[in-house]
């Protein structure tokens, strides 16, 4: 069973997914020049020691430019799961069920990933005091 | 949840073999799907062995020939056999297209198979139920809508104008996009489909409609109009060179156009 609302068995407009959609471009637009930045960064970085890296972990620009990666690939990567989880799963309670699971994953992978870039900027061990390692 | 095995009916089996007459030169071999949901439990394959020579040029010739000379229980629509009506879209050696305009040495498989539409309740062998589809178009209110009075003759538009309608209009409706469309076999209760698509937009690129932002917020919803993924089997098989996906690309850059003005939604 559909959740949806039907005139004569076409679908009425729920008008929206302009945004999504806007979004979703955006979203694909920004990390072009940042998965260049990405594969340049992993080039320079290769063969470096750990002095060197979390130098360049150190500073704003590389945080910054890090953390955006992360979270912008996130959403893209949420949306596009979004739409393979819309086309493929129809009962509204498994679609419900993923899509809650998706965007918990990518919620928590997004807060973990931000979580240690933060702590290589200030340059602190990679986990908290306690954690074991 | 996803159907990960074929329901009931949709597993053709081996049907009859009708061979060609002794002596019968330039022989083409046809495989037919046939079914009759109110008698047949599963469709089969009926396979007719058939002389060129005996009929024209057109793949819509042979199954003619057949109905004629060799099954007539054999069903099929057709009617202008010009490629103008669009009746006679169905499946040929793999590809949607028009019987009457696809030529049977077009096909390049030593056994052309010929099937319904796909993704489409089968009424009878290659005849299929296409009142969604109907409904569908009828849907995106097909026709003129103008603040203007209705003027004394025929309503001007520049040659610019009716210009953007090329590539638009001429579509017949045969079904051919929507059917090949993958996005459309898995939704199409909620997808529109590309001809549905392309003949909204022939209106919303209409100067002289004023209905646009009324016609956009109509189609903007996550499965109407951006179930499109630019798979582009639409303009493939279109039979009169259309493009649907860029009437679908077209219409989503306008739902995000400055200019685009939401209007109130109806209760």
């Amino acid at each position: 069973m559909s959740a949806h609302r039907y005139r004569e068995g076409v679908k009425v407009s729920e008008r929206h997914g302009a945004v999504e959609w806007l979004t979703e471009r955006a979203a694909l637009v920004a990390l072009l020049p940042l998965s260049l930045w990405v594969a340049s960064s992993a080039f320079t970085l290769a063969g470096a020691d750990h002095a060197a890296v979390m130098g360049w972990f150190a500073r704003p620009l590389n945080t910054g430019l890090s953390v955006a990666t992360i979270m912008i690939l996130s959403v893209y990567a949420g949306l596009a799961w979004k739409v393979i989880i819309e086309d493929y799963i129809h009962r509204p309670s498994s679609k419900t069920f993923l899509m809650a699971l998706s965007n918990l994953t990518f919620l928590l992978l997004t807060a973990t990933a931000v979580f240690f870039i933060v702590r290589l900027h200030v340059g602190s061990a990679p986990l908290p005091a306690g954690f074991g390692i | 949840m996803v159907q990960l095995t074929l329901p009931k009916g949709s597993k053709p089996t081996t049907g009859k073999v009708h061979k060609a007459p002794a002596g019968a030169q330039n022989v083409k071999t046809y495989k037919v799907y046939r079914y009759d949901p109110e008698v047949d439990a599963d469709p089969r394959w009926d396979v007719y062995e058939v002389s060129a020579d005996d009929h024209g040029p057109m793949l819509l010739d042979a199954l003619i020939h057949i109905k004629n000379t060799i099954d007539p229980t054999l069903s099929f629509r057709r009617s202008c056999r010009e490629g103008i009506c669009g009746s006679c879209s169905m499946t040929i050696d793999g590809r949607n297209a028009l019987a009457c305009t696809k030529g049977w040495d077009e096909c390049t498989s030593s056994t052309i198979s010929v099937a319904p539409l796909p993704h489409q309740p089968v009424v009878k062998d290659l005849v299929t139920d296409l009142s969604l589809f109907y409904a569908q178009y009828d849907s995106i209110q097909p026709y003129l809508q103008s603040d203007e009075p209705d003027p004394e003759k025929e309503r001007l538009q520049s040659p610019e104008d009716r210009a953007k309608l090329d590539g638009l209009y001429e579509c017949i409706l045969c079904a051919c996009c929507s059917t090949s469309c993958p996005s459309y076999w898995w939704n199409q209760t909620d997808y529109l489909g590309p001809a549905a698509l392309l003949q909204a937009y022939r209106w919303i690129a209409d100067s002289r409609d004023d209905a646009t932002d009324k016609r956009l917020d109509d189609l903007e919803d996550p499965f109407k109009l951006y179930r499109c993924h630019t798979i582009m089997n639409c303009a493939q098989v279109c039979p009169k060179g259309l493009n649907p996906a860029k009437a679908i690309a077209e219409t989503k850059k306008l739902m995000v156009s400055p200019s685009r003005k939401k209007t109130k939604a109806p209760a």
